[in-house]
């Protein structure tokens, strides 16, 4: 299967889980081959145990397929890592969510994540991170591995306050100790009004993220398109004294 | 839903930045002079958590946007016919949650108001006052921007603080600026004249002018009547230029 196969094949998936998260239930992704190619989608109900759930997979008869969310396992950092989704996987959620920008009108940030520890990154570290995150993340959020050593956290619906807001508690979460700095954050935000593509957009947050480590590992950083600067809106004094301007010149009179 | 695949009606934003200078008394009474030209208009209470088109038309609501988000109530079984060809779609009054919604709400009430839309000529949203998140949003969604002030210099900050977040984070470049409260016509060209050239001078946007409504005791007489002044006091000043900047806006 073809890359823009499987990207085709996903959007039903997608759509459906989407549609899944107004309800109490899980889902799980089905996948086959040696790619991982999207097979289908089981949609669990929330409270079902482990055991009903083992025995609803037998007779459903699926074989050596697997599933995109853990099974009952052994080592938690390993399932992890493998139910981490791929760089592909948040390609394809990207472009999603920049479509549903455009229809809904409501902003989307992308946070890239450098666990503290770079020299000894590896796998297991992010997917050690990638666990460690689970309580800060909402159930709209998206997280993904992003090259080797990144994790990408999609937010839809967040503006860049939000974001950065949500970046410091993460930032704070993923503290190994006092001592030692949390992860630099890059940020980039789409708005409505800005066509970006999935990749530009994961451009910038890496920019940001550029930045954040050059100006310390705990810093936070945000890029944004070179078209818009992210220029303050605070109303400055000379704005001020031209919208007062008629009244002085009324008082004068 | 796509809205261009379908009749497309023109929404209209209607924002202020400093609250209590007459943006719910102009929605009601703009969107009763259009629907008297003959067009179909949806009012929408975007002050979602104080809302109060309710009270100025004098309605008891039933069912709320409220109802909507929380119980998935549908949109539609919630507007109220003011008059024909005029119909509200209120919101709830003392609802803190309401005014703050999540991304799952918002975007649910996007898909659910652009599900009723389509019937209508013109989409007119009351927001809330300031420059919170869904003053913004609304702001975004719409395809015309009007921001009400009076010649306050209160109002003149937070009508320009308004205008400068939307053009300068959310991309706006267009708005129709409508002097409420004037004295007189010339009170009302030179705030508006002022505030175009500061506009100018510091964010590069030529705002048009929607008109200017003069200070009337009929306006405040109606409201306390909860009855739009056109209809209450159709003679009077107010409801004169309601009527030119309803023709205008027929023209946008």
């Amino acid at each position: 299967m073809n890359k823009r196969l499987a990207a085709d094949s996903l959007a039903p998936y997608l759509e459906l889980e989407e549609q899944a998260r107004r309800y109490p239930l899980h889902s799980l992704h089905l996948q086959g081959g040696s790619d991982h190619s999207p097979l289908g989608l089981l949609l669990v109900a929330d409270g079902t145990s482990g055991r009903e759930l083992e025995q609803a997979l037998a007779a459903l008869d699926l074989g050596s397929r697997h599933f995109g969310r853990h099974q009952p396992g052994s080592d938690p950092a390993r399932e992890e890592s493998e139910a981490l989704p791929d760089a592909a996987w948040l390609q394809r959620q990207l472009h999603v969510e920049l479509d549903r920008v455009t229809r809904t009108r409501l902003p989307c940030a992308l946070l890239l994540l450098a666990p503290a520890g770079a020299s000894r990154r590896s796998e297991r570290s992010l997917a050690l991170a990638a666990l460690a995150l689970a309580p800060c993340l909402h159930q709209v959020d998206l997280l993904a591995r992003w090259r080797k050593d990144l994790l990408a956290l999609v937010l839809p619906g967040t503006n860049l306050g939000k974001a950065r807001k949500r970046a410091a508690e993460i930032r704070a979460h993923l503290r190994p100790s006092a001592t030692r700095p949390g992860p630099a954050v890059g940020i980039a935000v789409c708005h409505a009004y800005e066509s970006i593509a999935p990749g530009q957009l994961l451009a910038l947050a890496e920019e940001a993220l550029g930045r954040a480590g050059k100006d310390g590992a705990e810093a936070i950083c945000h890029a944004a398109p070179p078209a818009r600067p992210e220029d303050s809106c605070q109303v400055t004094v000379e704005e001020r004294a031209q919208l007062f301007s008629f009244l002085q010149k009324e008082a004068c009179l | 839903m796509s809205k261009t695949s379908k009749h497309a009606p023109k929404i209209i934003c209607i924002s202020s930045g400093k609250g209590g200078v007459g943006k719910t008394s102009f929605s009601v009474n703009v969107a009763t002079a259009l629907a008297q030209s003959g067009k179909k208009v949806l009012l929408i209470d975007g002050d979602l958590g104080l809302a109060n088109v309710d009270v100025v038309l004098g309605i008891n609501v039933r069912h709320t946007m409220r109802e909507t988000i929380e119980e998935g109530r549908e949109l539609a079984s919630c507007l109220v016919e003011i008059t024909p060809g005029f119909q509200v779609l209120p919101a709830s009054s003392g609802v803190p949650e309401m005014a703050s919604l999540s991304y799952e709400e918002q975007a649910f009430l996007t898909s659910s108001l652009e599900e009723i839309i389509d019937r209508f000529d013109y989409v007119l949203v009351d927001t809330a006052a300031g420059i919170g998140e869904s003053v913004l949003w609304f702001n975004t969604w719409s395809q015309v921007n009007i921001v009400i002030l009076t010649p306050d210099p209160t109002s003149l900050t937070d009508a320009y603080a308004l205008i400068k977040v939307l053009a300068t984070r959310h991309g706006k470049k267009h708005f129709h600026l409508l002097i409420n409260s004037v004295k007189s016509k010339k009170e009302g060209k030179e705030v508006f004249d002022n505030m175009r050239t500061v506009l100018e001078r510091f964010l590069q946007i030529r705002p048009l002018a929607l008109g200017a409504m003069p200070q009337d005791a009929q306006v405040s007489q109606a409201i306390r009547q909860q009855k739009p002044f056109l209809l209450a006091a159709p003679e009077s000043r107010a409801s004169q230029e309601i009527m030119a900047v309803a023709q205008r806006i027929l023209a946008l």
